[in-house]
Protein backbone atom coordinates (compact mmCIF):
# COMPACT_ATOMS: atom_id res chain seq x y z
CA UNK A 1 0.00 0.00 0.00
CA UNK A 2 1.50 3.39 -0.80
CA UNK A 3 0.41 6.39 0.64
CA UNK A 4 -1.27 8.44 -2.05
CA UNK A 5 0.46 11.65 -0.19
CA UNK A 6 3.08 12.36 1.64
CA UNK A 7 2.62 13.37 5.24
CA UNK A 8 4.74 16.43 5.35
CA UNK A 9 1.75 18.14 5.97
CA UNK A 10 0.26 16.34 8.80
CA UNK A 11 4.01 16.85 10.26
CA UNK A 12 3.62 20.59 9.53
CA UNK A 13 0.94 20.83 11.28
CA UNK A 14 1.67 19.27 14.13
CA UNK A 15 4.20 21.29 14.64
CA UNK A 16 1.55 25.14 14.70
CA UNK A 17 -1.51 23.06 16.26
CA UNK A 18 -1.19 19.84 17.73
CA UNK A 19 -4.56 19.21 18.21
CA UNK A 20 -5.45 20.01 14.67
CA UNK A 21 -2.35 17.48 13.14
CA UNK A 22 -3.46 15.16 15.98
CA UNK A 23 -7.07 15.36 14.10
CA UNK A 24 -5.52 15.27 10.59
CA UNK A 25 -3.78 11.86 11.49
CA UNK A 26 -6.93 10.15 12.61
CA UNK A 27 -8.63 11.17 9.79
CA UNK A 28 -6.12 9.75 7.19
CA UNK A 29 -4.87 6.99 8.98
CA UNK A 30 -8.21 5.60 11.12
CA UNK A 31 -9.87 3.47 8.50
CA UNK A 32 -6.68 1.61 7.21
CA UNK A 33 -5.44 1.05 10.95
CA UNK A 34 -9.15 -0.54 11.82
CA UNK A 35 -8.58 -3.15 9.09
CA UNK A 36 -4.74 -3.66 9.82
CA UNK A 37 -5.90 -4.40 13.52
CA UNK A 38 -9.37 -6.45 12.24
CA UNK A 39 -7.42 -8.80 9.99
CA UNK A 40 -5.69 -9.58 12.53
CA UNK A 41 -7.76 -9.93 15.94
CA UNK A 42 -10.97 -10.79 13.66
CA UNK A 43 -13.84 -9.96 16.29
CA UNK A 44 -14.27 -5.92 15.47
CA UNK A 45 -14.78 -5.42 19.55
CA UNK A 46 -11.21 -6.17 19.99
CA UNK A 47 -10.63 -4.06 16.90
CA UNK A 48 -12.28 -1.28 18.25
CA UNK A 49 -10.30 -1.57 21.58
CA UNK A 50 -7.08 -1.87 19.82
CA UNK A 51 -7.87 1.11 17.91
CA UNK A 52 -8.37 3.17 20.64
CA UNK A 53 -5.43 1.92 22.04
CA UNK A 54 -3.21 3.08 19.06
CA UNK A 55 -4.42 6.37 18.79
CA UNK A 56 -4.10 7.14 22.56
CA UNK A 57 -0.61 6.16 22.35
CA UNK A 58 0.21 7.86 19.61
CA UNK A 59 -1.21 11.05 21.28
CA UNK A 60 0.77 10.51 24.37
CA UNK A 61 4.02 9.69 22.53
CA UNK A 62 3.39 12.48 20.05
CA UNK A 63 6.15 14.54 21.15
CA UNK A 64 8.62 12.24 20.51
CA UNK A 65 7.70 11.38 17.15
CA UNK A 66 10.65 11.95 15.13
CA UNK A 67 9.80 13.30 11.96
CA UNK A 68 13.13 11.67 10.19
CA UNK A 69 11.17 8.31 10.67
CA UNK A 70 7.85 7.87 8.60
CA UNK A 71 4.16 8.54 10.43
CA UNK A 72 2.82 5.70 8.53
CA UNK A 73 5.52 3.05 9.88
CA UNK A 74 5.39 4.74 13.19
CA UNK A 75 1.38 3.95 13.33
CA UNK A 76 0.96 0.66 11.95
CA UNK A 77 4.10 -0.69 14.11
CA UNK A 78 1.96 1.09 17.14
CA UNK A 79 -0.96 -1.09 15.89
CA UNK A 80 0.45 -4.21 15.53
CA UNK A 81 1.79 -3.77 18.47
CA UNK A 82 -1.80 -3.64 20.27
CA UNK A 83 -3.26 -5.94 18.21
CA UNK A 84 -0.79 -8.72 18.86
CA UNK A 85 -1.61 -7.65 23.12
CA UNK A 86 -4.78 -8.86 22.40
CA UNK A 87 -4.23 -11.84 20.89
CA UNK A 88 -1.52 -12.92 23.54
CA UNK A 89 -3.84 -11.58 25.95
CA UNK A 90 -6.56 -13.85 24.57
CA UNK A 91 -4.53 -17.14 25.00
CA UNK A 92 -3.52 -16.66 28.43
CA UNK A 93 -7.03 -15.41 29.22
CA UNK A 94 -8.29 -19.21 27.50
CA UNK A 95 -11.09 -16.86 25.55
CA UNK A 96 -12.49 -18.02 22.59
CA UNK A 97 -10.49 -18.93 20.06
CA UNK A 98 -10.97 -18.60 16.42
CA UNK A 99 -9.22 -20.49 14.20
CA UNK A 100 -12.04 -21.95 12.17
CA UNK A 101 -13.86 -19.05 10.76
CA UNK A 102 -15.99 -21.15 8.90
CA UNK A 103 -17.87 -22.83 11.51
CA UNK A 104 -17.74 -20.26 13.82
CA UNK A 105 -19.19 -18.12 11.48
CA UNK A 106 -21.89 -20.77 10.56
CA UNK A 107 -22.84 -20.98 14.46
CA UNK A 108 -22.53 -18.04 16.71
CA UNK A 109 -24.52 -15.23 16.07
CA UNK A 110 -21.49 -12.79 16.40
CA UNK A 111 -19.99 -14.39 13.71
CA UNK A 112 -23.31 -14.25 11.40
CA UNK A 113 -22.96 -10.85 12.29
CA UNK A 114 -20.00 -9.49 11.27
CA UNK A 115 -18.88 -11.24 7.81
CA UNK A 116 -19.87 -10.78 4.55
CA UNK A 117 -17.84 -13.22 2.58
CA UNK A 118 -18.23 -15.88 0.25
CA UNK A 119 -16.60 -19.20 0.72
CA UNK A 120 -13.43 -18.58 -1.29
CA UNK A 121 -13.06 -15.61 1.55
CA UNK A 122 -13.47 -18.05 4.06
CA UNK A 123 -10.96 -21.00 3.38
CA UNK A 124 -8.82 -17.68 2.63
CA UNK A 125 -9.07 -16.04 6.41
CA UNK A 126 -8.97 -20.08 7.69
CA UNK A 127 -5.32 -20.74 6.20
CA UNK A 128 -4.45 -17.18 7.63
CA UNK A 129 -5.54 -18.01 10.67
CA UNK A 130 -3.10 -21.34 10.87
CA UNK A 131 0.08 -18.96 10.35
CA UNK A 132 1.78 -17.96 13.56
CA UNK A 133 0.83 -14.79 14.23
CA UNK A 134 3.78 -12.66 13.02
CA UNK A 135 3.89 -14.68 9.88
CA UNK A 136 -0.17 -13.71 9.51
CA UNK A 137 1.13 -10.14 10.05
CA UNK A 138 3.65 -10.09 7.43
CA UNK A 139 1.20 -11.76 4.83
CA UNK A 140 -1.82 -9.38 5.60
CA UNK A 141 0.93 -6.39 5.08
CA UNK A 142 1.97 -7.72 1.71
CA UNK A 143 -1.60 -9.00 0.39
CA UNK A 144 -4.21 -6.73 1.54
CA UNK A 145 -2.03 -4.35 2.25
CA UNK A 146 0.31 -4.36 -0.25
CA UNK A 147 3.21 -2.65 1.42
CA UNK A 148 6.94 -2.85 0.56
CA UNK A 149 8.97 -4.67 2.61
CA UNK A 150 11.09 -2.03 3.36
CA UNK A 151 8.11 -0.21 5.21
CA UNK A 152 7.26 -3.85 6.45
CA UNK A 153 10.90 -3.95 8.03
CA UNK A 154 10.01 -0.65 10.12
CA UNK A 155 7.25 -1.76 11.22
CA UNK A 156 8.34 -5.45 12.32
CA UNK A 157 12.02 -5.16 13.10
CA UNK A 158 13.08 -7.53 11.16
CA UNK A 159 15.45 -7.44 7.87
CA UNK A 160 13.66 -7.72 4.43
CA UNK A 161 15.68 -10.83 3.81
CA UNK A 162 13.31 -12.36 6.79
CA UNK A 163 10.30 -10.83 5.60
CA UNK A 164 10.50 -12.34 2.16
CA UNK A 165 10.91 -15.47 3.43
CA UNK A 166 8.49 -15.16 5.76
CA UNK A 167 6.10 -14.36 3.16
CA UNK A 168 7.06 -16.80 0.64
CA UNK A 169 6.13 -19.71 3.27
CA UNK A 170 2.79 -18.43 4.41
CA UNK A 171 1.79 -18.49 0.74
CA UNK A 172 2.58 -21.86 0.39
CA UNK A 173 1.39 -22.77 3.57
CA UNK A 174 -2.52 -21.05 2.41
CA UNK A 175 -1.74 -22.56 -0.98
CA UNK A 176 -1.47 -25.77 0.57
CA UNK A 177 -4.00 -25.70 2.76
CA UNK A 178 -6.64 -23.85 -0.17
CA UNK A 179 -5.90 -26.96 -1.96
CA UNK A 180 -6.16 -29.49 0.60
CA UNK A 181 -9.69 -28.41 2.13
CA UNK B 1 1.12 -14.89 -4.27
CA UNK B 2 -0.77 -13.07 -6.91
CA UNK B 3 -3.91 -11.86 -5.92
CA UNK B 4 -6.59 -14.35 -6.53
CA UNK B 5 -9.98 -13.28 -8.89
CA UNK B 6 -12.21 -15.30 -6.40
CA UNK B 7 -10.66 -13.39 -3.44
CA UNK B 8 -11.11 -9.70 -3.64
CA UNK B 9 -8.31 -7.84 -1.61
CA UNK B 10 -10.90 -6.48 0.67
CA UNK B 11 -11.49 -7.84 3.92
CA UNK B 12 -15.30 -9.98 4.05
CA UNK B 13 -15.45 -8.60 7.90
CA UNK B 14 -18.01 -6.08 8.57
CA UNK B 15 -18.82 -3.46 10.39
CA UNK B 16 -21.42 -1.50 12.31
CA UNK B 17 -23.23 1.39 10.48
CA UNK B 18 -21.70 4.18 10.48
CA UNK B 19 -18.87 3.19 12.31
CA UNK B 20 -16.33 4.91 10.05
CA UNK B 21 -18.40 8.13 10.33
CA UNK B 22 -18.13 8.12 13.88
CA UNK B 23 -14.69 6.88 14.55
CA UNK B 24 -12.51 10.25 14.33
CA UNK B 25 -14.81 11.99 17.03
CA UNK B 26 -15.24 9.07 19.15
CA UNK B 27 -10.98 9.09 19.15
CA UNK B 28 -10.94 12.79 20.19
CA UNK B 29 -13.01 12.23 22.43
CA UNK B 30 -10.82 9.48 24.30
CA UNK B 31 -7.68 11.37 23.99
CA UNK B 32 -9.11 14.20 25.39
CA UNK B 33 -8.18 15.07 29.26
CA UNK B 34 -4.85 13.18 28.23
CA UNK B 35 -1.73 15.18 27.90
CA UNK B 36 0.76 14.13 25.44
CA UNK B 37 4.26 13.43 26.81
CA UNK B 38 6.15 16.62 27.05
CA UNK B 39 10.05 16.50 25.34
CA UNK B 40 12.20 16.87 28.14
CA UNK B 41 11.40 13.09 28.92
CA UNK B 42 12.10 12.62 25.25
CA UNK B 43 15.88 13.94 26.39
CA UNK B 44 15.97 11.50 29.06
CA UNK B 45 15.05 8.74 26.07
CA UNK B 46 17.50 10.04 23.80
CA UNK B 47 20.66 9.31 26.29
CA UNK B 48 18.79 5.97 27.65
CA UNK B 49 20.93 4.05 25.74
CA UNK B 50 24.19 5.67 26.23
CA UNK B 51 23.38 5.43 30.00
CA UNK B 52 22.63 1.67 29.34
CA UNK B 53 26.47 1.01 27.65
CA UNK B 54 27.98 3.37 30.60
CA UNK B 55 26.29 0.83 32.93
CA UNK B 56 26.87 -2.22 31.36
CA UNK B 57 30.69 -1.39 31.58
CA UNK B 58 31.10 -0.78 34.61
CA UNK B 59 29.35 -3.68 35.61
CA UNK B 60 31.67 -5.60 33.63
CA UNK B 61 34.65 -3.69 34.75
CA UNK B 62 33.77 -4.69 38.25
CA UNK B 63 33.46 -8.18 37.53
CA UNK B 64 36.50 -7.97 35.95
CA UNK B 65 38.38 -6.50 39.29
CA UNK B 66 36.60 -8.73 41.28
CA UNK B 67 37.68 -11.66 39.49
CA UNK B 68 41.25 -10.22 39.54
CA UNK B 69 41.26 -9.72 43.12
CA UNK B 70 39.86 -13.43 43.78
CA UNK B 71 42.48 -14.93 41.86
CA UNK B 72 45.38 -12.81 42.72
CA UNK B 73 44.23 -13.60 46.34
CA UNK B 74 45.45 -17.28 45.90
CA UNK B 75 48.34 -16.34 44.27
CA UNK B 76 52.06 -16.37 45.59
CA UNK B 77 51.42 -13.26 48.09
CA UNK B 78 54.66 -11.90 47.94
CA UNK B 79 54.76 -10.80 44.16
CA UNK B 80 51.69 -9.33 41.93
CA UNK B 81 51.06 -11.19 39.21
CA UNK B 82 49.51 -9.32 36.35
CA UNK B 83 46.49 -11.83 34.61
CA UNK B 84 45.12 -10.97 31.23
CA UNK B 85 41.54 -11.72 30.79
CA UNK B 86 42.13 -14.89 29.41
CA UNK B 87 44.51 -16.04 31.61
CA UNK B 88 41.74 -15.72 34.04
CA UNK B 89 39.57 -17.38 32.30
CA UNK B 90 41.73 -20.55 31.35
CA UNK B 91 42.87 -19.97 35.34
CA UNK B 92 39.60 -20.35 36.41
CA UNK B 93 38.19 -22.90 34.06
CA UNK B 94 41.35 -25.43 35.34
CA UNK B 95 40.31 -25.25 38.73
CA UNK B 96 36.89 -26.74 37.76
CA UNK B 97 36.67 -30.23 38.60
CA UNK B 98 34.80 -31.52 35.00
CA UNK B 99 34.86 -35.18 36.30
CA UNK B 100 32.94 -34.05 39.65
CA UNK B 101 30.65 -31.94 37.46
CA UNK B 102 29.98 -34.95 35.69
CA UNK B 103 29.06 -36.83 38.25
CA UNK B 104 26.16 -34.73 39.51
CA UNK B 105 24.62 -34.86 36.27
CA UNK B 106 21.83 -37.39 37.12
CA UNK B 107 21.11 -40.54 35.95
CA UNK B 108 17.54 -39.92 34.64
CA UNK B 109 18.96 -36.93 32.06
CA UNK B 110 19.14 -39.22 29.47
CA UNK B 111 17.60 -38.54 26.00
CA UNK B 112 15.94 -41.71 24.83
CA UNK B 113 14.89 -40.11 21.50
CA UNK B 114 15.91 -36.72 20.30
CA UNK B 115 12.23 -34.67 19.08
CA UNK B 116 11.53 -34.69 16.03
CA UNK B 117 11.56 -31.35 13.99
CA UNK B 118 10.29 -30.53 10.80
CA UNK B 119 11.57 -28.17 8.16
CA UNK B 120 8.86 -25.97 8.87
CA UNK B 121 9.53 -25.43 12.35
CA UNK B 122 13.01 -25.20 11.61
CA UNK B 123 12.52 -21.95 9.65
CA UNK B 124 9.75 -20.61 11.87
CA UNK B 125 12.12 -20.14 14.24
CA UNK B 126 14.84 -18.93 12.24
CA UNK B 127 12.30 -16.24 11.13
CA UNK B 128 11.76 -15.44 15.00
CA UNK B 129 15.58 -15.37 15.52
CA UNK B 130 15.87 -12.50 12.52
CA UNK B 131 18.06 -15.16 10.46
CA UNK B 132 18.00 -13.92 7.02
CA UNK B 133 16.86 -17.13 5.29
CA UNK B 134 18.25 -16.27 1.85
CA UNK B 135 21.49 -16.43 3.16
CA UNK B 136 20.72 -19.91 4.13
CA UNK B 137 19.12 -20.83 1.18
CA UNK B 138 22.21 -19.32 -0.90
CA UNK B 139 24.33 -21.62 0.99
CA UNK B 140 22.35 -24.71 -0.29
Amino acid sequence: MSISKPDNDIIELLGSDLNKGFRLIVERYSQKLYWHIRRIVILHDDADDAMQNTFINAWRNINNFRSESSLYTWLYAIATNEALAIIYKRKKNNTVSIDDLGSWFANSREGNSWFDGNEAQIKLQNAILKLPEKQRVVFNLKYFDEMSYEDMSKILKTSVGALKASYHHAVKKIEDFVRNN
Amino acid sequence: MEKHKEIPAESPFKVPERYFEDLTGRIISATAGIEPSSEKRGAFRRIRPYLAVAATVTILAIIGFTALYVLSSRSNREGRIDLTLTEININYINDIDLLTLEEKIPDSATFDRLPEINSNEIIEYLISENIDITDIYEQL
